[in-house]
């Protein structure tokens, strides 16, 4: 792709892209945070890579134009995530999924780049529960908001709803982990 | 009160976040892009690359040429079969052409059908749960588009209160979509004007006159996503579907094998009638290649209005454009003296690809008459049905119809004073496979015993002359070949240039009566012969002179269309016995109690409970099986040998009928193939057969009224027993 990366580059100084030099820069800064959020959202590690993978192959394909974009960031989050929610065949696969998650965390043990310190408070441990216990929409929104560090208004963007809808979804969200919280 | 702080939220996602660093993932980015910059530039070499058997002799080719020369004078185009068999067609012969245009002479019968009211609901009035209360979850106001779905159950758009009311067969609604309680995320759509539902259940909402973009559900009534308005074009208002695909006329979404959804954008002319080419994919989802063609239909002036100096003597004529190309039907009119006007709208194009114009008919000014024309994708007027004349009928409101594959016509009219549902049976060919209109071939579904295809390479393509000639060589790899047409099918909508050149088709449908169709397909979409052959019992054998054609003009779609047919029948597999692991496809509706009211749909993630009551007869949830419990259900039928169970099960009973009886009702899907039986429990047979059946289906009950979720729906209200 040297001829495609190269021209990329080329194109991209020329052109408008306001942080991203080429799509392979875009690539690297942006690439395990899309994954990672996508991950936590819809409990699928590899659906989500393999998301994010075509998001930036469409990137790559479309430089030309998506540089002139104000946030290229925003277009691949939102290709990601618009691939994902199509490959959601049906509630049962969306529970398997979901199971999927509780297995991955179970096996991984909090994950490989948690913090031991905080993975042993047991208070944590609920909260992760509560987590994945929300719909995958909400968790989406949460996700975005919590690990991504998302202001609202990328978040209504990215996944083209309102900013009202945006905030809602985070109070009730926030309301759900909480309620879940207490029944424990 | 417990409290969450903000620190825990971000340390919970941050803990459940895996690690996903992968070195190599840009190598692979980049690889791929690489690889699909090279296919761009190769073009459809990537589809030849399948594997073919070269197993033609060039000796058989000099030969085969010899016999050729033999019978130049009977002209026409020659296939040679490397047979060597020769089969002549005779472009010259008198015959149905494909792409016809029914003139007045020959514009179609006319008839009138009785039509059964599926359900009338006047406003105030409490049927099913129907118009009961201005604020009530099941009333409908103006409705205005209608989708019924494969099992009957009716999607009615009603823009008043911008939602669709899912209503079962016999008139109970039972949800509304969008789910007005998560209605801040998903719409509500503000000036709807269609809905269709996909295979996989998701619903399309047609918003674009509106919001400027199509809603899409989930079955339950979540919102799943939306496409938006490029902001140019004409408005779409109203969506089609296909067996694999919903269209929308302005941009297409398509819902592939139940999975993807994309849209494509295009961008028209003033004049609808001559589009540019596609433009511009949908940012989102562009990464899917399209399944079907730039495919829109609708009248060339919408409305259409004529005035008396410019109506045909006889009727109106109707330009249409569709998959097919345009073509023009004539619709023939009673009472033509009494009408001033005549204002036409496409509404429907369904899985079958056959048509419908619903319209209006106009006298002084009024709306006096309605009518619905059926066609089939060639301009074949196969039905014209007026609706029975009603003074109650609403004026401005042209009648939401709709068609399903099995040639049932559902037509939605308002009146002023509430809705009825009618439904009438039409005959369409629902093969899809076969309609040239009128007088031409037609193949109706209880004819077709079986399809057979032949597969040929083209291994010379001789231009001897004003004479050409094809030589085949058999494809043996038909599985390839399979596998092409399916692409092919992918790569619309340039099928001529991207269809491989060196490929040829004998298709034969082979009537009940012995009888045969056989239509010889050749590369490059541009050619196609059909030509029938009667039953063996005739005394005369030979070919049917008169319906021998020839497509002239439009083979490319149809070729198409046929072809995505057989690719889609080539790869549904027939087995002796269920596949010893569960097939990814495997689901089942299993429905059981008395009358077998209460229902498990596995596709549908959706169980249905019959609380035996006469004001609300059924409770309806959300329910799914675990993998496990498919996979248990999975092998207890493979352990009893399903497959062999008669459709309707009817085990010894000894004379035995007890009143009431539990009746079952399985069908499941396997590898593609469906199987069901039905079974009215009545005798409590001992024979092993029905004690081995009802010991699994059982075992299903039990999984279902044993979950927490059967157990959160409302208790039965009612019954004597």
């Amino acid at each position: 792709v040297g001829e495609l990366s190269d021209s990329g580059e080329t194109r991209a100084q020329a052109a408008s892209g306001p942080r991203y030099q080429s799509a392979a820069a875009l690539f690297r800064s942006e690439r395990d945070r899309l994954v990672r959020v996508l991950a936590v959202a819809y409990g699928d590690r590899e659906a989500a890579a393999d998301a994010v993978q075509e998001a930036f192959v469409q990137l790559y394909l479309k430089w030309d134009r998506i540089s002139e974009y104000d946030d290229p960031v925003a277009w691949v989050r939102r290709a990601a995530i618009n691939r994902l929610r199509n490959e959601r065949r049906s509630l049962r696969r969306l529970s398997g999924a979901l199971q999927r998650l509780g297995e991955q965390h179970t096996s991984a043990q909090l994950g490989a780049g948690a913090d031991p310190s905080v993975a042993a408070s047991p208070r944590l441990s609920d909260v992760m529960e509560a987590i994945r216990a929300l719909s995958p929409r909400r968790r989406l929104i949460l996700a975005l908001f919590y690990l991504d560090d998302l202001s609202v208004r990328q978040i209504a963007d990215s996944l083209g709803i309102s900013e009202g809808s945006v905030k809602r979804q985070l109070h009730d969200g926030r309301d759900e982990l909480r309620r879940r919280l207490e029944t424990r | 009160m417990t409290d969450i702080r903000e620190e825990d939220i971000r340390a919970a996602f941050r803990a459940l976040a895996p690690e996903v660093h992968e070195p190599d993932a840009q190598t692979r980015v980049e690889r791929e892009v690489d690889s699909r910059c090279r296919d761009e530039r190769t073009g459809s070499r990537r589809l030849l690359s399948l594997g073919y058997h070269r197993a033609f002799l060039r000796a058989g080719s000099l030969v085969a040429a010899l016999v050729v020369f033999g019978i130049l004078l009977y002209g026409g185009w020659q296939l040679l079969r490397p047979d060597p068999r020769l089969v002549i067609t005779d472009e010259e012969a008198p015959g149905q052409e494909v792409n016809s245009s029914a003139q007045p002479e020959t514009g179609g019968p006319w008839k009138e059908i009785e039509g059964q009211v599926v359900f009338e609901a006047g406003w105030g009035e409490e049927l099913g749960e129907f118009g009961r209360d201005p604020d009530a979850d099941a009333e409908v106001r103006e409705p205005n588009a209608l989708w019924v779905a494969a099992d009957g159950t009716l999607f009615i758009l009603d823009p008043v209160h911008q939602r669709v009311q899912e209503v079962l067969p016999e008139g109970t609604a039972v949800r509304q979509i969008p789910d007005p309680r998560v209605m801040d995320v998903g719409g509500p759509p503000s000036a709807p004007t269609d809905v269709a539902v996909a295979p996989d259940g998701l619903v399309f909402v047609d918003d674009t006159r509106g919001a400027g973009l199509i809603w899409v559900y989930t079955a339950q009534g979540d919102f799943a996503g939306n496409v938006q308005s490029a902001g140019e074009g004409a408005w779409s208002e109203r969506l089609f579907a296909s067996e694999n695909a919903v269209f929308a006329q302005v941009r297409r979404v398509v819902v592939d094998e139940g999975e993807h959804v994309f849209a494509t954008v295009y961008r028209y002319d003033a004049d609808p009638l001559h589009p540019r080419s596609p433009v511009e994919n949908l940012d989102l989802a562009d990464d899917l290649q399209p399944l079907g063609g730039a495919w829109w239909a609708r009248p060339t002036r919408e409305p259409q209005w004529w005035s008396r100096e410019t109506e045909p003597e006889r009727g109106w004529y109707l330009d249409v454009s569709g998959p097919h190309g345009p073509f023009s039907v004539y619709l023939p009119l009673p009472d033509k003296d009494e009408r001033s006007g005549l204002e036409v709208d496409l509404v429907d194009n369904t899985e079958n690809e056959d048509i419908v114009v619903s319209g209006r008919l106009n006298r002084g000014g009024e709306h006096a008459t309605r009518l619905v024309w059926v066609f089939d994708r060639s301009g074949g007027l196969l039905e014209t049905i007026q609706l029975p004349a009603d003074e109650r009928l609403s004026t401005g409101d042209r009648p939401a119809v709709r068609l399903t594959p099995d040639g049932r016509l559902y037509v939605l009219n308002t009146y002023e004073d509430g809705v009825r549902v009618v439904r009438y049976d039409v005959a369409v060919d629902p093969t899809g496979l076969v309609a040239l209109g009128d007088a031409g071939l037609s193949l109706q579904p209880d004819d077709l015993a079986h399809v057979r295809v032949e597969s040929y390479r083209i291994e010379e393509n001789l231009a001897l002359g004003w004479f050409p000639l094809c030589i085949l060589s058999p494809v043996a790899d038909e599985a390839a070949v399979r596998t092409l047409l399916k692409a092919y099918g992918r790569l619309r909508p340039e099928p001529t240039s991207r269809f491989p050149s060196d490929l040829a088709l004998e298709v034969t449908l082979v009537r009940q009566d012995g009888g045969e169709v056989r239509l010889y397909l050749r590369g490059q979409g541009d050619d196609m012969w059909i030509r029938e052959i009667p039953p063996r019992s005739e005394p005369d054998n030979r070919p049917v002179e008169g319906k021998v054609g020839r497509d002239t003009s439009a083979t490319a779609p149809q070729l198409a269309l046929m072809l995505r047919e057989l690719a889609r029948q080539g790869e549904e597999p027939t087995f002796e016995a269920l596949p010893s692991e569960r097939p990814a496809d495997f689901g089942f509706v299993f429905a059981y109690g008395v009358q077998a009211r209460n229902v498990l749909d596995t596709f549908a993630a959706r169980f249905t409970k019959d609380l035996i009551s006469p004001h609300t007869p059924t409770a309806t949830g959300v329910f799914d099986l675990t993998e496990e419990e498919l996979d248990r259900v999975y092998d207890e039928l493979g352990a009893i040998d399903i497959l062999g169970y008669e459709s309707v099960f009817r085990p010894d009973t000894g004379g035995v009928f007890k009143a009431p009886h539990e009746s079952y009702h399985l069908r499941f899907r396997a590898n593609g193939v469906w199987k069901e039986i039905y079974w009215d429990d009545a005798g409590d047979s001992t024979a092993s057969a029905a004690v081995a059946l009802r010991g699994v289906l059982q075992d299903v009950r039990r999984m279902i009224e044993e979950d927490a979720r059967y157990k959160a729906l409302p208790p039965i209200q009612g019954g004597l027993y």
